[in-house]
Protein backbone atom coordinates (compact mmCIF):
# COMPACT_ATOMS: atom_id res chain seq x y z
CA UNK A 1 0.00 0.00 0.00
CA UNK A 2 2.71 2.45 1.02
CA UNK A 3 4.64 1.44 -2.10
CA UNK A 4 1.61 2.31 -4.25
CA UNK A 5 1.27 5.70 -2.57
CA UNK A 6 4.99 6.34 -3.02
CA UNK A 7 4.79 5.34 -6.68
CA UNK A 8 1.64 7.22 -7.71
CA UNK A 9 1.53 10.16 -5.30
CA UNK A 10 5.24 10.98 -5.08
CA UNK A 11 7.42 9.42 -7.80
CA UNK A 12 5.04 9.70 -10.76
CA UNK A 13 4.06 13.37 -10.17
CA UNK A 14 7.73 14.22 -9.60
CA UNK A 15 8.85 12.57 -12.85
CA UNK A 16 6.02 14.11 -14.90
CA UNK A 17 6.68 17.55 -13.42
CA UNK A 18 10.41 17.20 -14.07
CA UNK A 19 9.72 16.35 -17.71
CA UNK A 20 7.75 19.58 -18.12
CA UNK A 21 10.42 21.53 -16.23
CA UNK A 22 13.00 20.35 -18.78
CA UNK A 23 10.64 21.41 -21.56
CA UNK A 24 10.27 24.85 -19.98
CA UNK A 25 14.03 25.09 -19.52
CA UNK A 26 14.65 24.23 -23.18
CA UNK A 27 12.22 26.91 -24.34
CA UNK A 28 13.71 29.38 -21.89
CA UNK A 29 17.11 28.88 -23.54
CA UNK A 30 15.74 29.49 -27.03
CA UNK A 31 15.15 32.91 -28.59
CA UNK A 32 12.86 34.85 -26.25
CA UNK A 33 9.86 36.46 -27.93
CA UNK A 34 6.41 37.32 -26.67
CA UNK A 35 5.05 33.84 -27.36
CA UNK A 36 8.08 31.95 -26.04
CA UNK A 37 8.03 34.08 -22.90
CA UNK A 38 4.63 32.66 -21.85
CA UNK A 39 5.38 29.12 -22.93
CA UNK A 40 7.30 27.98 -19.80
CA UNK A 41 4.32 29.16 -17.72
CA UNK A 42 1.90 27.26 -19.96
CA UNK A 43 4.09 24.15 -19.74
CA UNK A 44 4.26 24.50 -15.95
CA UNK A 45 0.44 24.60 -15.68
CA UNK A 46 0.01 21.66 -18.06
CA UNK A 47 2.74 19.67 -16.29
CA UNK A 48 1.27 20.35 -12.85
CA UNK A 49 -2.22 19.45 -14.08
CA UNK A 50 -1.01 16.24 -15.76
CA UNK A 51 0.91 15.23 -12.62
CA UNK A 52 -2.06 15.59 -10.24
CA UNK A 53 -4.48 14.08 -12.77
CA UNK A 54 -2.24 11.04 -13.26
CA UNK A 55 -2.21 10.42 -9.52
CA UNK A 56 -5.98 10.80 -9.32
CA UNK A 57 -6.47 8.43 -12.24
CA UNK A 58 -4.15 5.81 -10.76
CA UNK A 59 -5.31 5.97 -7.16
CA UNK A 60 -9.04 6.66 -7.35
CA UNK A 61 -11.49 4.19 -8.80
CA UNK A 62 -12.88 6.84 -11.10
CA UNK A 63 -16.50 6.36 -12.02
CA UNK A 64 -16.81 8.84 -14.87
CA UNK A 65 -20.58 8.98 -14.53
CA UNK A 66 -20.42 9.89 -10.85
CA UNK A 67 -17.32 11.94 -10.25
CA UNK A 68 -16.97 13.74 -6.92
CA UNK A 69 -17.05 17.55 -6.91
CA UNK A 70 -13.39 17.72 -5.86
CA UNK A 71 -12.46 15.58 -8.88
CA UNK A 72 -14.51 17.63 -11.37
CA UNK A 73 -13.09 20.91 -10.10
CA UNK A 74 -9.69 19.99 -11.50
CA UNK A 75 -11.08 20.88 -14.97
CA UNK A 76 -11.96 24.56 -14.24
CA UNK A 77 -8.73 24.88 -12.22
CA UNK A 78 -6.73 23.72 -15.24
CA UNK A 79 -8.57 25.89 -17.76
CA UNK A 80 -8.52 29.07 -15.66
CA UNK A 81 -4.85 28.62 -14.74
CA UNK A 82 -3.90 27.91 -18.34
CA UNK A 83 -5.62 31.09 -19.53
CA UNK A 84 -3.89 33.11 -16.81
CA UNK A 85 -0.50 31.60 -17.67
CA UNK A 86 -0.95 32.02 -21.42
CA UNK A 87 -2.15 35.59 -21.19
CA UNK A 88 0.83 37.42 -22.76
CA UNK A 89 -0.35 40.68 -21.34
CA UNK A 90 -0.03 39.46 -17.80
CA UNK A 91 2.26 41.00 -15.21
CA UNK A 92 5.27 41.48 -17.45
CA UNK A 93 3.41 43.94 -19.61
CA UNK A 94 1.93 45.84 -16.71
CA UNK A 95 4.49 48.49 -17.39
CA UNK A 96 3.65 48.44 -21.11
CA UNK A 97 1.79 51.10 -22.99
CA UNK A 98 -1.64 49.76 -22.13
CA UNK A 99 -1.36 48.47 -18.58
CA UNK A 100 -4.97 49.12 -17.67
CA UNK A 101 -6.38 46.94 -20.47
CA UNK A 102 -3.92 44.13 -19.83
CA UNK A 103 -4.39 44.21 -16.10
CA UNK A 104 -8.18 44.22 -16.43
CA UNK A 105 -8.24 41.28 -18.82
CA UNK A 106 -6.03 39.20 -16.52
CA UNK A 107 -8.27 39.94 -13.54
CA UNK A 108 -11.45 39.16 -15.46
CA UNK A 109 -10.06 35.67 -16.11
CA UNK A 110 -8.96 35.33 -12.47
CA UNK A 111 -12.40 36.44 -11.24
CA UNK A 112 -14.37 34.17 -13.56
CA UNK A 113 -12.03 31.28 -12.72
CA UNK A 114 -12.51 31.82 -8.99
CA UNK A 115 -16.30 31.85 -9.32
CA UNK A 116 -16.30 28.74 -11.56
CA UNK A 117 -14.08 26.86 -9.13
CA UNK A 118 -16.24 27.91 -6.17
CA UNK A 119 -19.33 26.62 -7.97
CA UNK A 120 -17.85 23.28 -9.02
CA UNK A 121 -16.30 22.64 -5.61
CA UNK A 122 -19.69 22.34 -3.93
CA UNK A 123 -20.75 18.71 -3.48
CA UNK A 124 -24.20 17.99 -4.87
CA UNK A 125 -26.71 15.16 -4.67
CA UNK A 126 -29.39 13.90 -2.32
CA UNK A 127 -26.85 13.03 0.37
CA UNK A 128 -25.81 16.65 0.76
CA UNK A 129 -29.19 18.32 1.27
CA UNK A 130 -28.50 18.92 4.98
CA UNK A 131 -25.39 20.88 3.98
CA UNK A 132 -27.14 23.16 1.47
CA UNK A 133 -27.18 26.15 3.88
CA UNK A 134 -23.38 26.01 3.83
CA UNK A 135 -23.11 26.17 0.05
CA UNK A 136 -23.59 29.92 -0.40
CA UNK A 137 -21.17 31.07 2.32
CA UNK A 138 -18.58 28.53 1.17
CA UNK A 139 -18.93 29.47 -2.48
CA UNK A 140 -18.39 33.11 -1.54
CA UNK A 141 -15.45 32.14 0.70
CA UNK A 142 -13.71 30.04 -1.95
CA UNK A 143 -14.15 32.69 -4.66
CA UNK A 144 -13.09 35.54 -2.39
CA UNK A 145 -10.12 33.65 -0.91
CA UNK A 146 -8.91 32.66 -4.38
CA UNK A 147 -9.02 36.26 -5.58
CA UNK A 148 -7.48 37.76 -2.43
CA UNK A 149 -4.67 35.18 -2.46
CA UNK A 150 -4.00 35.72 -6.18
CA UNK A 151 -3.90 39.48 -5.63
CA UNK A 152 -1.55 39.11 -2.65
CA UNK A 153 0.89 36.80 -4.38
CA UNK A 154 0.75 38.80 -7.59
CA UNK A 155 1.71 41.88 -5.56
CA UNK A 156 4.57 39.92 -3.96
CA UNK A 157 5.81 38.90 -7.38
CA UNK A 158 5.70 42.41 -8.71
CA UNK A 159 7.80 43.34 -5.70
CA UNK A 160 10.56 40.97 -6.81
CA UNK A 161 9.50 37.69 -5.19
CA UNK A 162 8.87 35.95 -8.56
CA UNK A 163 11.61 33.38 -7.97
CA UNK A 164 10.12 32.06 -4.73
CA UNK A 165 6.40 32.85 -5.05
CA UNK A 166 5.55 29.18 -5.58
CA UNK A 167 6.98 28.32 -2.16
CA UNK A 168 4.26 30.52 -0.63
CA UNK A 169 1.69 28.68 -2.74
CA UNK A 170 3.17 25.39 -1.56
CA UNK A 171 2.78 26.46 2.08
CA UNK A 172 -0.83 27.35 1.27
CA UNK A 173 -1.40 23.80 -0.01
CA UNK A 174 -0.08 22.14 3.16
CA UNK A 175 -2.92 23.41 5.36
CA UNK A 176 -5.78 21.97 3.19
CA UNK A 177 -3.80 18.72 3.01
CA UNK A 178 -3.78 18.58 6.81
CA UNK A 179 -7.53 19.25 6.84
CA UNK A 180 -8.08 16.44 4.33
CA UNK A 181 -5.78 14.12 6.31
CA UNK A 182 -7.95 14.62 9.40
CA UNK A 183 -10.97 12.95 7.74
CA UNK A 184 -10.48 11.77 4.18
CA UNK A 185 -7.39 9.70 3.38
CA UNK A 186 -8.04 9.38 -0.36
CA UNK A 187 -8.21 13.16 -0.78
CA UNK A 188 -5.13 13.69 1.40
CA UNK A 189 -2.98 11.26 -0.55
CA UNK A 190 -4.05 12.94 -3.80
CA UNK A 191 -3.06 16.30 -2.31
CA UNK A 192 0.40 14.83 -1.71
CA UNK A 193 0.79 14.61 -5.50
CA UNK A 194 -0.10 18.32 -5.79
CA UNK A 195 2.47 19.13 -3.08
CA UNK A 196 5.16 17.09 -4.85
CA UNK A 197 4.43 18.64 -8.25
CA UNK A 198 4.30 22.17 -6.83
CA UNK A 199 7.58 21.49 -5.02
CA UNK A 200 9.30 20.48 -8.28
CA UNK A 201 8.07 23.61 -10.08
CA UNK A 202 8.96 25.78 -7.07
CA UNK A 203 12.55 24.49 -7.21
CA UNK A 204 12.60 25.09 -10.98
CA UNK A 205 11.27 28.63 -10.59
CA UNK A 206 13.91 29.35 -7.96
CA UNK A 207 16.68 28.01 -10.20
CA UNK A 208 15.34 29.94 -13.22
CA UNK A 209 14.21 33.26 -11.71
CA UNK A 210 13.86 34.85 -15.14
CA UNK A 211 11.45 32.23 -16.39
CA UNK A 212 7.66 32.49 -16.15
CA UNK A 213 7.26 29.16 -14.32
CA UNK A 214 6.13 31.11 -11.26
CA UNK A 215 2.90 31.94 -13.10
CA UNK A 216 1.71 28.52 -11.96
CA UNK A 217 0.75 30.10 -8.65
CA UNK A 218 -2.98 30.74 -9.46
CA UNK A 219 -3.47 26.99 -10.06
CA UNK A 220 -1.97 26.20 -6.66
CA UNK A 221 -4.11 28.85 -4.95
CA UNK A 222 -7.30 27.66 -6.70
CA UNK A 223 -6.64 24.09 -5.58
CA UNK A 224 -5.87 25.16 -2.01
CA UNK A 225 -9.16 27.07 -1.71
CA UNK A 226 -11.24 24.34 -3.32
CA UNK A 227 -9.68 21.59 -1.18
CA UNK A 228 -10.35 23.59 1.97
CA UNK A 229 -14.03 23.65 1.02
CA UNK A 230 -13.96 19.93 0.23
CA UNK A 231 -12.27 19.24 3.57
CA UNK A 232 -14.99 21.23 5.32
CA UNK A 233 -17.78 19.28 3.64
CA UNK A 234 -16.21 15.88 4.36
CA UNK A 235 -15.40 16.44 8.01
CA UNK A 236 -17.95 15.73 10.68
CA UNK A 237 -15.96 17.69 13.25
CA UNK A 238 -16.84 21.23 14.29
CA UNK A 239 -13.73 23.24 13.57
CA UNK A 240 -13.79 26.96 14.34
CA UNK A 241 -14.62 29.48 11.62
CA UNK A 242 -11.35 31.33 12.25
CA UNK A 243 -9.44 28.10 11.54
CA UNK A 244 -11.07 27.74 8.13
CA UNK A 245 -10.44 31.43 7.50
CA UNK A 246 -6.77 30.98 8.34
CA UNK A 247 -6.45 27.93 6.07
CA UNK A 248 -8.18 29.76 3.20
CA UNK A 249 -6.11 32.93 3.52
CA UNK A 250 -2.77 31.47 4.52
CA UNK A 251 -0.90 32.70 1.39
CA UNK A 252 -2.22 36.21 2.02
CA UNK A 253 -1.16 35.99 5.69
CA UNK A 254 2.38 35.11 4.56
CA UNK A 255 2.38 38.00 2.09
CA UNK A 256 1.39 40.67 4.65
CA UNK A 257 4.78 41.03 6.39
CA UNK A 258 6.43 40.82 2.98
CA UNK A 259 4.63 44.00 1.92
CA UNK A 260 6.58 45.90 4.59
CA UNK A 261 9.83 44.11 3.81
CA UNK A 262 9.74 44.54 0.04
CA UNK A 263 12.73 46.89 0.05
CA UNK A 264 14.80 44.48 2.14
CA UNK A 265 17.09 41.70 0.91
CA UNK A 266 15.69 38.44 -0.45
CA UNK A 267 17.23 36.59 2.51
CA UNK A 268 15.24 38.63 5.03
CA UNK A 269 12.05 38.38 3.00
CA UNK A 270 12.35 34.60 2.51
CA UNK A 271 13.32 34.01 6.15
CA UNK A 272 10.33 36.02 7.35
CA UNK A 273 7.96 34.18 4.99
CA UNK A 274 9.29 30.81 6.21
CA UNK A 275 8.91 31.84 9.86
CA UNK A 276 5.32 33.04 9.33
CA UNK A 277 4.42 29.89 7.35
CA UNK A 278 5.89 27.55 9.98
CA UNK A 279 4.06 29.30 12.83
CA UNK A 280 0.73 29.33 10.97
CA UNK A 281 1.05 25.70 9.88
CA UNK A 282 1.94 24.68 13.44
CA UNK A 283 -1.21 26.42 14.73
CA UNK A 284 -3.38 24.83 12.03
CA UNK A 285 -1.80 21.39 12.55
CA UNK A 286 -2.29 21.64 16.29
CA UNK A 287 -6.00 22.39 16.01
CA UNK A 288 -6.65 19.84 13.26
CA UNK A 289 -4.51 16.90 14.26
CA UNK A 290 -3.20 17.73 17.72
CA UNK A 291 -5.29 15.20 19.60
CA UNK A 292 -4.46 12.44 17.09
CA UNK A 293 -0.74 13.10 17.05
CA UNK A 294 -0.18 13.96 20.70
CA UNK A 295 -3.12 12.19 22.33
CA UNK A 296 -4.04 8.54 22.69
CA UNK A 297 -3.31 6.88 19.29
CA UNK A 298 -6.70 5.25 18.80
CA UNK A 299 -7.46 6.29 15.22
CA UNK A 300 -4.69 5.08 12.99
CA UNK A 301 -6.62 4.25 9.82
CA UNK B 1 -74.44 -27.03 -8.49
CA UNK B 2 -75.07 -25.36 -5.15
CA UNK B 3 -73.30 -28.19 -3.32
CA UNK B 4 -70.28 -27.82 -5.62
CA UNK B 5 -70.00 -24.09 -4.81
CA UNK B 6 -70.15 -24.73 -1.06
CA UNK B 7 -67.46 -27.41 -1.37
CA UNK B 8 -65.21 -25.04 -3.34
CA UNK B 9 -65.66 -22.29 -0.74
CA UNK B 10 -64.82 -24.70 2.08
CA UNK B 11 -61.68 -25.89 0.25
CA UNK B 12 -60.48 -22.30 -0.29
CA UNK B 13 -60.99 -21.47 3.38
CA UNK B 14 -59.09 -24.60 4.42
CA UNK B 15 -56.18 -23.90 2.03
CA UNK B 16 -55.84 -20.28 3.12
CA UNK B 17 -55.82 -21.28 6.79
CA UNK B 18 -53.07 -23.84 6.11
CA UNK B 19 -51.00 -21.20 4.25
CA UNK B 20 -51.51 -18.75 7.09
CA UNK B 21 -50.28 -21.21 9.65
CA UNK B 22 -47.22 -22.25 7.58
CA UNK B 23 -46.04 -18.73 6.75
CA UNK B 24 -45.62 -16.07 9.37
CA UNK B 25 -44.33 -12.51 9.39
CA UNK B 26 -42.91 -11.75 12.83
CA UNK B 27 -42.48 -8.12 13.93
CA UNK B 28 -38.94 -6.75 14.07
CA UNK B 29 -37.74 -5.70 17.52
CA UNK B 30 -35.24 -2.90 16.87
CA UNK B 31 -34.57 -2.38 20.59
CA UNK B 32 -33.08 -5.80 21.09
CA UNK B 33 -31.42 -6.23 17.69
CA UNK B 34 -27.81 -5.37 16.95
CA UNK B 35 -25.51 -5.21 13.94
CA UNK B 36 -21.84 -4.67 14.71
CA UNK B 37 -18.56 -5.17 12.89
CA UNK B 38 -14.93 -5.53 13.81
CA UNK B 39 -12.27 -4.19 11.49
CA UNK B 40 -8.79 -5.44 12.19
CA UNK B 41 -5.22 -4.71 11.24
CA UNK B 42 -2.06 -6.60 12.21
CA UNK B 43 -1.55 -4.55 15.37
CA UNK B 44 -5.08 -3.85 16.56
CA UNK B 45 -8.78 -3.74 15.90
CA UNK B 46 -11.78 -1.42 16.12
CA UNK B 47 -15.41 -2.17 16.79
CA UNK B 48 -18.28 -0.39 15.13
CA UNK B 49 -21.85 -0.87 14.09
CA UNK B 50 -25.09 0.73 13.00
CA UNK B 51 -27.65 2.32 15.32
CA UNK B 52 -30.57 2.31 12.87
CA UNK B 53 -31.73 -0.58 10.77
CA UNK B 54 -34.90 -2.50 10.03
CA UNK B 55 -35.54 -6.12 9.10
CA UNK B 56 -38.41 -8.09 7.64
CA UNK B 57 -38.56 -11.84 7.95
CA UNK B 58 -40.97 -14.38 6.59
CA UNK B 59 -41.02 -17.57 8.56
CA UNK B 60 -42.16 -20.86 7.16
CA UNK B 61 -42.32 -23.48 9.87
CA UNK B 62 -43.13 -26.35 7.59
CA UNK B 63 -40.42 -25.58 5.08
CA UNK B 64 -37.80 -23.14 6.43
CA UNK B 65 -36.18 -22.89 3.01
CA UNK B 66 -39.27 -20.96 1.86
CA UNK B 67 -38.65 -18.20 4.37
CA UNK B 68 -37.03 -14.87 3.55
CA UNK B 69 -35.08 -12.08 5.17
CA UNK B 70 -34.65 -8.46 4.19
CA UNK B 71 -32.50 -5.97 6.11
CA UNK B 72 -32.12 -2.24 5.48
CA UNK B 73 -29.36 -0.39 7.33
CA UNK B 74 -29.16 3.39 7.65
CA UNK B 75 -25.43 3.82 6.92
CA UNK B 76 -25.46 7.35 8.36
CA UNK B 77 -26.15 5.85 11.79
CA UNK B 78 -22.67 4.31 11.77
CA UNK B 79 -20.77 4.36 15.07
CA UNK B 80 -17.37 3.14 16.21
CA UNK B 81 -15.26 3.03 19.34
CA UNK B 82 -13.47 6.25 18.32
CA UNK B 83 -15.06 9.52 17.19
CA UNK B 84 -12.35 10.37 14.66
CA UNK B 85 -12.60 6.88 13.23
CA UNK B 86 -16.39 7.25 12.96
CA UNK B 87 -15.87 10.40 10.86
CA UNK B 88 -13.36 8.63 8.68
CA UNK B 89 -15.57 5.55 8.23
CA UNK B 90 -18.43 7.76 7.01
CA UNK B 91 -16.28 9.25 4.25
CA UNK B 92 -15.62 7.82 0.76
CA UNK B 93 -12.54 5.96 2.00
CA UNK B 94 -14.96 3.50 3.58
CA UNK B 95 -18.79 3.65 3.64
CA UNK B 96 -19.32 6.95 1.74
CA UNK B 97 -22.59 7.49 3.61
CA UNK B 98 -23.45 10.70 1.75
CA UNK B 99 -23.57 8.92 -1.58
CA UNK B 100 -24.72 5.54 -0.33
CA UNK B 101 -26.90 6.10 2.74
CA UNK B 102 -28.46 2.62 2.65
CA UNK B 103 -26.95 -0.83 3.00
CA UNK B 104 -29.36 -3.63 2.18
CA UNK B 105 -29.47 -7.39 2.38
CA UNK B 106 -32.10 -9.41 0.59
CA UNK B 107 -32.17 -13.19 0.80
CA UNK B 108 -32.52 -15.23 -2.35
CA UNK B 109 -32.31 -18.69 -0.86
CA UNK B 110 -32.40 -20.26 2.59
CA UNK B 111 -30.60 -23.55 2.98
CA UNK B 112 -31.84 -25.54 5.94
CA UNK B 113 -29.75 -28.21 7.61
CA UNK B 114 -32.26 -30.02 9.82
CA UNK B 115 -29.65 -32.27 11.42
CA UNK B 116 -27.72 -29.28 12.84
CA UNK B 117 -30.64 -26.90 13.31
CA UNK B 118 -28.75 -24.44 11.19
CA UNK B 119 -29.66 -22.27 8.21
CA UNK B 120 -27.49 -20.67 5.58
CA UNK B 121 -29.12 -17.48 4.39
CA UNK B 122 -27.89 -16.76 0.89
CA UNK B 123 -28.62 -13.33 -0.50
CA UNK B 124 -27.39 -10.07 -1.97
CA UNK B 125 -25.64 -7.54 0.22
CA UNK B 126 -25.75 -4.16 -1.49
CA UNK B 127 -23.20 -1.67 -0.22
CA UNK B 128 -21.50 1.29 -1.93
CA UNK B 129 -23.85 0.67 -4.87
CA UNK B 130 -22.50 -2.83 -5.48
CA UNK B 131 -24.56 -6.00 -5.11
CA UNK B 132 -22.53 -9.01 -3.97
CA UNK B 133 -23.81 -12.46 -3.03
CA UNK B 134 -23.02 -13.52 0.53
CA UNK B 135 -23.91 -16.55 2.61
CA UNK B 136 -24.83 -15.89 6.21
CA UNK B 137 -24.69 -18.91 8.49
CA UNK B 138 -27.20 -18.61 11.32
CA UNK B 139 -28.56 -20.67 14.21
CA UNK B 140 -32.17 -19.52 14.54
CA UNK B 141 -33.91 -19.79 17.88
CA UNK B 142 -37.65 -20.03 17.79
CA UNK B 143 -39.81 -19.76 20.89
CA UNK B 144 -43.52 -19.22 21.31
CA UNK B 145 -43.18 -15.46 21.33
CA UNK B 146 -39.98 -14.69 19.45
CA UNK B 147 -37.58 -15.57 16.67
CA UNK B 148 -33.90 -14.82 17.17
CA UNK B 149 -31.44 -14.92 14.30
CA UNK B 150 -27.81 -14.74 15.39
CA UNK B 151 -25.01 -14.72 12.86
CA UNK B 152 -21.24 -14.36 13.03
CA UNK B 153 -19.53 -14.23 9.68
CA UNK B 154 -16.80 -12.45 7.71
CA UNK B 155 -17.05 -10.44 4.53
CA UNK B 156 -14.30 -9.28 2.20
CA UNK B 157 -14.78 -5.49 2.09
CA UNK B 158 -12.81 -5.14 -1.16
CA UNK B 159 -15.60 -6.95 -3.05
CA UNK B 160 -17.65 -3.77 -2.64
CA UNK B 161 -14.74 -1.58 -3.72
CA UNK B 162 -13.79 -0.60 -0.17
CA UNK B 163 -10.07 -0.79 -0.82
CA UNK B 164 -8.73 2.05 1.32
CA UNK B 165 -5.81 0.89 3.49
CA UNK B 166 -5.51 -2.43 1.65
CA UNK B 167 -2.49 -4.25 3.00
CA UNK B 168 -2.55 -2.20 6.19
CA UNK B 169 -6.12 -2.93 7.25
CA UNK B 170 -7.40 -6.49 6.83
CA UNK B 171 -9.76 -7.12 3.92
CA UNK B 172 -11.86 -9.43 6.08
CA UNK B 173 -14.35 -7.69 8.36
CA UNK B 174 -16.12 -9.69 11.06
CA UNK B 175 -19.87 -9.08 11.19
CA UNK B 176 -21.96 -9.87 14.27
CA UNK B 177 -25.69 -9.67 13.78
CA UNK B 178 -28.46 -10.33 16.26
CA UNK B 179 -31.94 -9.92 14.86
CA UNK B 180 -34.88 -10.30 17.24
CA UNK B 181 -38.48 -10.64 16.00
CA UNK B 182 -41.68 -10.80 18.05
CA UNK B 183 -44.22 -13.42 16.99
Amino acid sequence: METQILLWCVITPAILSLAFVFGAWAIQRSEPNAWARSLPAVLAVIGWWVAVSACMYARQDLDWSALEAWQIVLAPIGIASLLLAACPCEVDSLQSASPRTSFGFWWVIAGLGSVAIAMWTMPTGDGWTDMLPLHRPWMASVAAASLINIWSLDRMRRNGAGGWILWVGLAGLVAPTLLAASAYGGLAEWMVSALVSTFVFAVAAALMPNSTIGRLFPAVLFLAASTTATGRFYTYEDHSTWLYGLILLMPTCISIPDAWLRERSTLIRVSTAIAVAVVLLAVIGWFLLGDSVFGEPTEEW
Amino acid sequence: MMMQRVALMLTLVCVSSVVASAEEKPTFDSERSKITFIGAKPDGKHEGGFKKFTAEATLNLEDPSKGSLKIEIDATSLWSDDDKLTNHLKNPDFFDVRKHPKITFESTKIEHDASQDKVNIVGHLTMLGKKVEVTIPSMPKLTEDMLVLAANFDIDRTKWGMTYGKGKINDEVAIRALLVFKR
